[in-house]
């Protein structure tokens, strides 16, 4: 072992090095704020969502790929904002992210969007669809036969 | 139209007959598996073994229709015979000798069985009969335990389905033939273009060409037939019959009272057959009692409704109901103050309604239907009562129809009148409209002047009504309205009077059409509404009432309306306030029908919604206007029934009603009576939506533009149940 | 002969009156005889009727004697565990002592510290009280005896902390309406 790296100065040197590459203290705190690490890496992507994926290999397989949310959503960032191409991408389903390789896509299938159950004014109640067993009459109405 | 020979088919004929020879008849002594029995002789072997306990089983007998013998399931052993007897027509002899149980009989019995299960489908799990099946019953009791068809090798026949209306479903590959339906069809419906068509295995029943089954009773074929070939569209496919429950009730939609069975399961009405009353029904009811009950799920009203400032009526709470109405209760003074009911009440809330009323010094409350106040009114009964008793008709000589049409106004009396028409020969006049009825009559008329035709002596009818032994006026409620009503009833006391002389029949009879009429009459309601238009009224309770009768225009142009009902219809599209009531399958009800006989009813179904019983509803206003009437539950406000009239309470008897000679004094014969008396029923197609539950009633409907079709053109091609 | 004729009617005659008399003697006695054992039946049957009814009044008076002595309707009755209300007064006592005493483990396990300990006891004590109306000894005896399964229940938990608390509070029943407008306006009655 080199002595830089006994003494562990070399882990400082890689600090310095990730703080430059972020853009400075103020921004390293910031990242550090919203995304709970400080880490950099290559740019794979972005979506139209406006997140970014970044990889890096030099963390362990799972830490290797992350999404970085845009910063519109600040804190309110949540696994299901991210599509489905690049969810494959992210989770290791896939190799190639979908910039190198197009997903398949079905011309049905509709806009990813968010888990909103968590919002009380967009959350899906579920309803009866059925007719009520005894039919209720409203002002004016005639008996309709059809 | 045909009558039958007359001969002693009928119980009542038979006792008559019997009682007017000087003695007894000599019984006959029969032995039924050793069993001694002593019996009148013109009895069969087969009602003979049911006196003495023995259930012999059958197909094609009936006990109400004329006997076939065309089963051969009736089949027993009589000592000195070869050939095994079919029971249900042999008559019994001195010292014969029957055995329903040997070797003999079983073999019989299951060889029998086995003919009828060789061409039968197998469609047990989807006929809507399984459960109630006479066939399913009487395999597993008699028959063998196994057949010898060979299906693959020889097959089973097939008849198509016969289309006969959008009410009665046919899988004619079930019919065993029995003949059930067209003996009823024949007999008692009166509709003759039901019959058999080939013979052998290729023997079909339906109307040859397809038709409509054109009449008011077509509903009774389905209880009649003992296997799935007939059933109820209505009910196919919906449950069988061990899973649901049954509830005796009385019907309202006509004013027989005929006795039902409620079939319920979960809460939900299934269906309505009758019940046994020989007083009443005997074993039928009309379409409408059977098939309107679908109009019970639909246009209900489900919560109170309170009238906005926008005039827009709007769902509210019951406590904002009450308060609305009491409040208005109070403000206004007595002689401003009206109810109006309708005919499907129980009296129970008639009662309520009018001691509220009292208690807030009002003598306001009239029922929808006229009558006149002549000749003691509403106070004597006998006035607007079936005096005679709905099964005194078959013991009648003589039968004056004025102003109704009791085909469809009360199928099952009519059905009597028939009986009576087939098995003696009863003379029937007619007054009102020459429409189609189910027996030969004399047309007198249109105009009640005719009366006093018949009152003088005039025309042969005449005659042979002034020497009859046993006859009855029927004359239709609607026919008593007016001025003219009144000089109507009048004339027809004299008559009754005259001709009642040392007979024990009272004569005249009067047919309601409502089924709360009679009830409300008996509890102290006015009649008619013409009350309403001497002074104007600032409050109106209306409890059913959607005849009509009453406008805006009548009343006060500040009135209040509330509306107590079941239905939306005309009474609720007037109402400023709105309280959902429950219909009649869903409330202990006493309904007292035109003989004045009290029934109650029982409840099958709670009330949907928000509705409440309606008694409770006008208990509760009375407590929230402040003068509580002082019952709480059911048993106090039938102890004030019984306060009221003690024969509100004692269920299912009629009693006779005095003061008729009273009446004939009071009674105002001055009035002319040359006006047009037809009733306002005068085809099927009028049938089958009178009341606001049958108006609302998907079934009656269809049967109507089906009745109306088969009016055009009975050889439609397009099929019957199209859907509207 | 006539004389032999007539000595011969003579002697028949008398042989038929003998035999008349034989007769009628016969049916004398058998009616005598009737007559006794109808009266020795009657008179059994008298006594068996005077012996009840001698018991039903023996009966009446023990039942007077009773009424008149018990003032309440305190019975004497069989006794199961207690044979007096003195007994089964100290039993109640012992176990009200008792529960009392394993009352701080009650309010503490079953969470019902939300309350002070003495308006807990206080509760307690309330559900001994209101049975404080009852007589019959043997009805004691056994709501004694339930005391007493109730605590083995509560040493052992075997009760749910909310169950116990509906019990005692009825804090999550809703009072059923009583009076009629309650009723209407609550709807299923």
């Amino acid at each position: 072992m080199s002595l830089k790296a006994w003494l562990g100065i070399d882990k400082l040197q890689k600090f310095q090095q990730i703080v430059k590459e972020i853009g400075g203290v103020r921004a390293v705190l910031r990242k550090r704020y919203l995304m709970d690490v400080t880490r950099v890496g290559t740019l794979v992507g972005n979506d139209k969502y406006g997140n970014r994926y970044y990889e890096n290999n030099e963390y362990f397989v799972p830490r290797n790929r992350w999404v970085e949310f845009p910063d519109k959503v600040w804190l309110d960032y949540d696994a299901s904002q991210v599509p489905p191409e690049w969810h494959s991408w992210l989770h290791h389903i896939t190799d190639s992210p979908p910039t190198v390789q197009e997903p398949l896509t079905q011309k049905f299938s509709l806009d990813h969007k968010e888990n909103t159950s968590i919002y009380a004014d967009k959350k899906y109640i579920p309803y009866s669809t059925t007719r009520t067993k005894v039919q209720a009459w409203t002002p004016g109405q005639k008996p309709n036969f059809d | 139209m045909q009558r039958i020979v007359r001969g002693v088919a009928t119980k009542a004929q038979q006792q008559r007959q019997l009682s007017a020879a000087a003695n007894a008849p000599k019984k006959v002594e029969v032995f039924i598996d050793g069993k001694k029995i002593l019996v009148d002789p013109g009895m069969t072997i087969l009602q003979a073994c049911a006196l003495v306990g023995v259930d012999i089983p059958r197909f094609c007998y009936h006990d109400r229709l004329s006997i076939a013998g065309n089963c051969r399931m009736c089949l027993v052993e009589v000592e000195k015979s070869v050939k095994p007897v079919a029971s249900c027509a042999m008559p019994v002899m001195n010292g014969m000798k029957v055995k329903t149980n040997s070797d003999f009989v079983r073999k019989a019995r299951e060889g029998v069985m086995e003919f009828m299960l060789n061409n039968h489908p197998l469609d047990c799990p989807i006929c809507d009969q399984g459960g109630e099946c006479d066939l399913q019953d009487q395999a597993v009791a008699f028959g063998s335990d196994r057949g010898r068809l060979q299906s693959r090798l020889d097959g089973k026949r097939a008849v198509e389905d016969k289309d006969i209306g959008p009410l009665v479903k046919t899988v004619m590959t079930r019919c065993i033939q029995c003949t059930r339906c067209v003996r009823f069809a024949n007999e008692v419906a009166a509709f003759p273009d039901f019959g058999t068509t080939g013979r052998g295995q290729d023997l079909q029943i339906g109307t040859y060409v397809e038709k409509f089954f054109a009449s008011e009773m077509s509903g009774n074929i389905i209880d009649i037939c003992p296997v799935g070939a007939l059933t109820s569209k209505q009910y196919a496919f919906v449950a069988r019959p061990w899973e649901t429950r049954k509830t005796e009730s009385v019907d309202v939609l006509d004013a027989t009272g005929s006795n039902i069975v409620l079939t319920h399961r979960t809460g939900e009405l299934l269906r309505v057959i009758p019940k046994i009353n020989d007083d009443i029904n005997e074993e039928w009811i009309g379409d409408q009692s059977r098939f309107a009950v679908d109009g019970l799920k639909v246009q209900r009203l489900l919560t109170p409704m309170i009238r906005g400032a926008d005039g827009q009526l709007k769902p509210a709470s019951w406590e904002e109901a009450l308060f609305t109405v009491a409040a208005k209760l109070r403000e206004t003074s007595a002689e401003q103050k009206a109810a109006v009911v309708g005919g499907l009440n129980d009296v129970e809330s008639l009662v309520a309604l009018k001691d509220l009323f009292n208690r807030f010094n009002s003598e306001n409350v009239m029922t929808e239907e006229e009558f006149p106040e002549t000749s003691g009114g509403s106070d004597i009964r006998a006035n607007y009562i079936f005096n005679d008793g709905i099964a005194n008709v078959e013991n009648a000589d003589a039968i004056l129809l004025v102003g109704t049409n009791p085909r469809f106004e009360a199928p099952t009396l009519n059905a009597r009148i028939r009986k009576s028409f087939l098995y003696s020969d009863v003379q029937i006049g007619v007054i009102g409209s020459e429409s189609e009825l189910n027996y030969d009559y004399d047309y007198l008329g249109a105009s009640a002047k005719a009366i006093d035709d018949v009152l003088s002596g005039k025309g042969e009818f005449a005659k042979t009504f002034a020497n009859a032994k046993q006859p009855l006026i029927i004359v239709g409620a609607q026919a008593l309205k007016g001025e003219a009503g009144a000089a109507i009833l009048g004339k027809l006391q004299q008559l009754a009077d005259k001709l009642s002389a040392g007979k024990n029949v009272q004569v005249l009879n009067v047919l309601q059409r409502w089924a709360g009429q009679t009830g409300a009459l008996d509890v102290g309601y006015k009649a008619g509404t013409a009350a309403l238009r001497k002074t104007p009224v600032k409050f109106l309770y209306l409890l059913g009432a959607d005849e009509g009768k009453v406008n805006k225009s009548n009343l006060d142009p500040q009135a209040f309306i509330v509306y107590q009902g079941h239905h939306g219809d005309a009474g609720a599209q007037i109402a400023d306030v709105i309280f959902p009531g429950a219909a009649y399958t869903e409330k202990d009800g006493t309904y007292v029908n035109t003989e004045g006989r009290s029934q109650r009813g029982y409840p099958a179904v709670s009330p949907p919604g928000e509705a409440r019983v309606d008694w409770k509803i006008i208990r509760a206003v009375s407590e929230v206007a402040g003068k509580s009437l002082p019952y709480n539950d059911l048993k106090e406000i039938r102890q004030r029934l019984n306060e009221i009239a003690p024969h509100l309470a004692r269920y299912r008897d009629i009693e006779p009603s005095p003061f008729i000679k009273q009446a004939l004094q009071l009674a105002q014969t001055s009035g002319s009576i040359d006006v047009d008396v037809s009733p306002a029923l005068r085809e099927l197609a009028d049938y089958y939506q009178t009341n606001v539950i049958s108006r609302n009633s998907r079934s009656m409907a269809q049967a109507k533009k089906a009745a109306l079709e088969n009016k055009e053109n009975p050889y439609a091609e397009a099929p019957i149940h199209a859907r509207l | 002969m006539n004389a032999s004729d007539v000595v011969q009617r003579q002697l028949k005659e008398d042989w038929d009156n003998r035999e008349f008399e034989q007769v009628i003697a016969d049916n004398i006695k058998s009616i005598a005889n009737f007559l006794s054992s109808f009266e020795l039946s009657c008179r059994s049957k008298l006594a068996t009727l005077g012996d009840k009814i001698n018991l039903l009044e023996r009966k009446v008076e023990f039942l007077e004697a009773i009424a008149k002595t018990t003032a309440h309707a305190v019975r004497t009755v069989a006794p199961i565990k207690s044979n007096n209300s003195k007994e089964a007064r100290i039993a109640v006592l012992e176990a009200y002592k008792e529960f009392q005493r394993l009352t701080p483990k009650f309010w503490w396990d079953f969470g019902l510290h939300d309350m002070p300990l003495g308006v807990f006891r206080a509760v307690i004590k309330k559900q001994f009280t209101k049975n404080a109306h009852l007589t019959d000894v043997r009805v004691v005896d056994r709501l004694v005896g339930e005391t007493h399964q109730h605590m083995k229940s509560i040493r052992y938990a075997f009760y749910n902390p909310d169950h116990v608390r509906n019990y005692l509070f009825a804090e999550n029943i809703e009072p059923k309406p009583k009076d009629f407008l309650s009723k209407f306006l609550n709807g299923k009655e």
